[in-house]
């Protein structure tokens, strides 16, 4: 094929991805159109679908219907060529050899593998080389399953939960090399159920939650958009675009006299709804989807606002 | 494939209480009940011995080398990460079990040099060189039963079943008491098992006849049954 298309395609272009267990819809007509050069995060609490959502773009799962293509070809072509490099969310190394051993046998699995010494350079493990693997410590061993995923030159990283379990430095360290690789044009794609991990790395986030991507923009227009609440109410002889006037209202969808009123501060849209509608009834504020989602981001934090602080000290 | 299989070995070697176990152990076992307990004096029992403690020994190089370690691996996520490499599930297993085989000839080496340079064991030189490729021969069974366990069972479990069976098929089979001491009842039943006739081919070479007689058609089943038992769970899990 011509390479001149080929850098064309998306690094990763999935459409209507549809995965059950069970009676469990875990991914639920999930589009994803990631150009190249980006770093993209999948924001999500646990069982959100991102795992398994991975796991379809990487052909360790059929999905139950939907079309995949990485770097415009399918999974499989695209790991063997070494242009998708991945780190698994669980991933043991094998003990017994030093990490130079380890890196090479590893690197001649693949077809065209890249050089040891500028992997290394890049996961920051030059003076680990002589290390047995089973002396690493955690950060240092998430480094070494980084390397893996660099060994095949690939275009297009993969990671699931990259730091999950790390402490706060050595996550800062493993995103100063993960950003490194992807300022040379190439992109990264990685989950995480850390918001400001998302915040502090990621070009563009999308957030996942129920198996369906509810949300999709830049850190800021994400974190705008979590503030959002839906206003449902019924509102006599009211029209549809003089609603969209109260202040805050981004949005209004009519149904008859019910309305669905989008805000991003419910408590001035409704001071000034009911000003200019004293006969509103079967009021109703709830939470946008994307709302919901952060709040299971944090729902396992004990006290959700101090620990976001801390972590970012 | 030749460098990943290089690794294998090195890394497996350095494992101190696996390279203890699976290695010096078969040749300390066969020292031990020819030289300390009597018994090296009779030519016969210790040629048959040193078979039956080579077998013993190549069996459970391999059963462990690819139950035991494919199962932890399995567990670990190790063999998803090479499932996103080039490298394909079936060589992967190829890996394992040539790996596993190679380790089984220091096993074999040991054990014949301890019968050969202590127990003063007499063989022509091409019976020498037969015994590498028979034993080899009678343990695959035990590395079809390895890939079987491997795929059936998760990491501890599989290598309690792996010790399980090694016990079982070793000790039933003839390979640490003789068979000539067994009951009658019990040798009958040896007589049905892969483990005595896999050491069988052995046995016939050290008292100077051809390996084959016609109970090689058990060994013979025992070995397509295995395989075929191996490959369902093979293809099952990946």
């Amino acid at each position: 094929m011509n390479p001149a298309i080929q850098d064309q395609d998306p690094a990763v272009r999935a459409h209507a991805l549809r995965k059950h267990f069970g009676p469990v819809l875990a991914v639920d007509d999930v589009d994803l159109d990631i150009p190249r050069g980006q770093i993209t995060a999948l924001l999500g609490p646990n069982g959100a679908g991102k795992t398994t959502t991975f796991d379809m773009l990487l052909g360790l799962r059929a999905p139950d219907s939907g079309e995949i293509a990485l770097l415009g070809r399918r999974p499989r072509q695209a790991l063997d060529n070494g242009q998708v490099g991945v780190m698994l969310q669980s991933g043991d190394l094998v003990r017994g050899g030093t990490v130079h051993e380890l890196l090479r046998a590893f690197a001649a699995l693949h077809r065209r593998p890249a050089p040891l010494d500028r992997v290394a350079a890049q996961a920051g493990l030059t003076s680990l080389l002589g290390r047995r693997v089973e002396k690493l410590s955690g950060g240092e061993a998430q480094r070494v399953r980084f390397a893996l995923a660099l060994i095949g030159d690939p275009g297009l990283l993969i990671l699931d939960e990259p730091t999950a379990g790390l402490d706060v430095t050595v996550r800062r360290e493993f995103w100063a090399h993960a950003r490194e690789f992807a300022a040379s044009g190439r992109t990264i794609l990685f989950s995480t159920h850390y918001l400001e991990e998302a915040d502090d790395n990621a070009d563009r986030i999308m957030v996942m939650t129920g198996g369906r991507i509810v949300a999709d923009g830049s850190a800021a227009a994400i974190k705008a958009a979590a503030a959002d609440r839906v206003i449902r109410c019924t509102l006599a002889g009211a029209v549809p675009c003089d609603v969209l006037e109260v202040p805050q209202v981004s949005s209004v969808e009519a149904h008859g006299e019910s309305m669905l009123i989008h805000s991003t501060d419910a408590d001035t849209t409704l001071h000034a709804l009911l000003r200019a509608y004293p006969q509103a009834r079967d009021i109703e504020v709830t939470a946008a989807s994307i709302s919901d989602a952060f709040l299971a981001l944090t729902a396992g934090q004990q006290t959700p606002v101090p620990a976001v602080a801390a972590n970012r000290s | 494939m030749f460098t990943y299989t290089t690794f294998e070995i090195r890394r497996t070697l350095r494992n101190i209480p696996f390279a203890l176990y699976t290695i010096i152990f078969p040749a300390g076992f066969y020292l031990l009940f020819t030289v300390v307990f009597g018994g090296a004096s009779q030519h016969s029992y210790a040629a048959h011995y040193m078979v039956s403690m080579g077998l013993y020994g190549t069996i459970g190089a391999g059963l462990t080398g690819i139950g035991t370690q494919i199962a932890f691996e399995r567990r670990g996520g190790w063999t998803k990460q090479l499932t996103l490499t080039p490298l394909r599930p079936f060589s992967y297993l190829a890996i394992k079990v040539g790996s596993a085989l190679i380790l089984t000839l220091p096993v074999i080496i040991l054990i014949m040099a301890a019968g050969g340079l202590v127990n003063h064991v007499h063989l022509s030189f091409w019976s020498w060189l037969l015994l590498v490729p028979l034993l080899w021969l009678a343990s695959l069974p035990f590395t079809a039963l390895g890939i079987a366990i491997a795929y059936t069972f998760r990491d501890e479990a599989a290598n309690g079943v792996t010790v399980i069976f090694l016990f079982l098929f070793s000790i039933a089979g003839g390979l640490w008491i003789p068979p000539q001491v067994f009951p009658p009842w019990l040798r009958h039943l040896a007589e049905l098992l892969p483990s005595y006739r896999g050491a069988d081919l052995g046995w016939h070479v050290v008292d100077g006849h051809q390996p084959f007689t016609s109970g090689t058609l058990i060994f013979a089943a025992w070995l397509v049954g295995l395989f075929a038992i191996a490959g369902w769970r093979f293809r099952r899990a990946t």
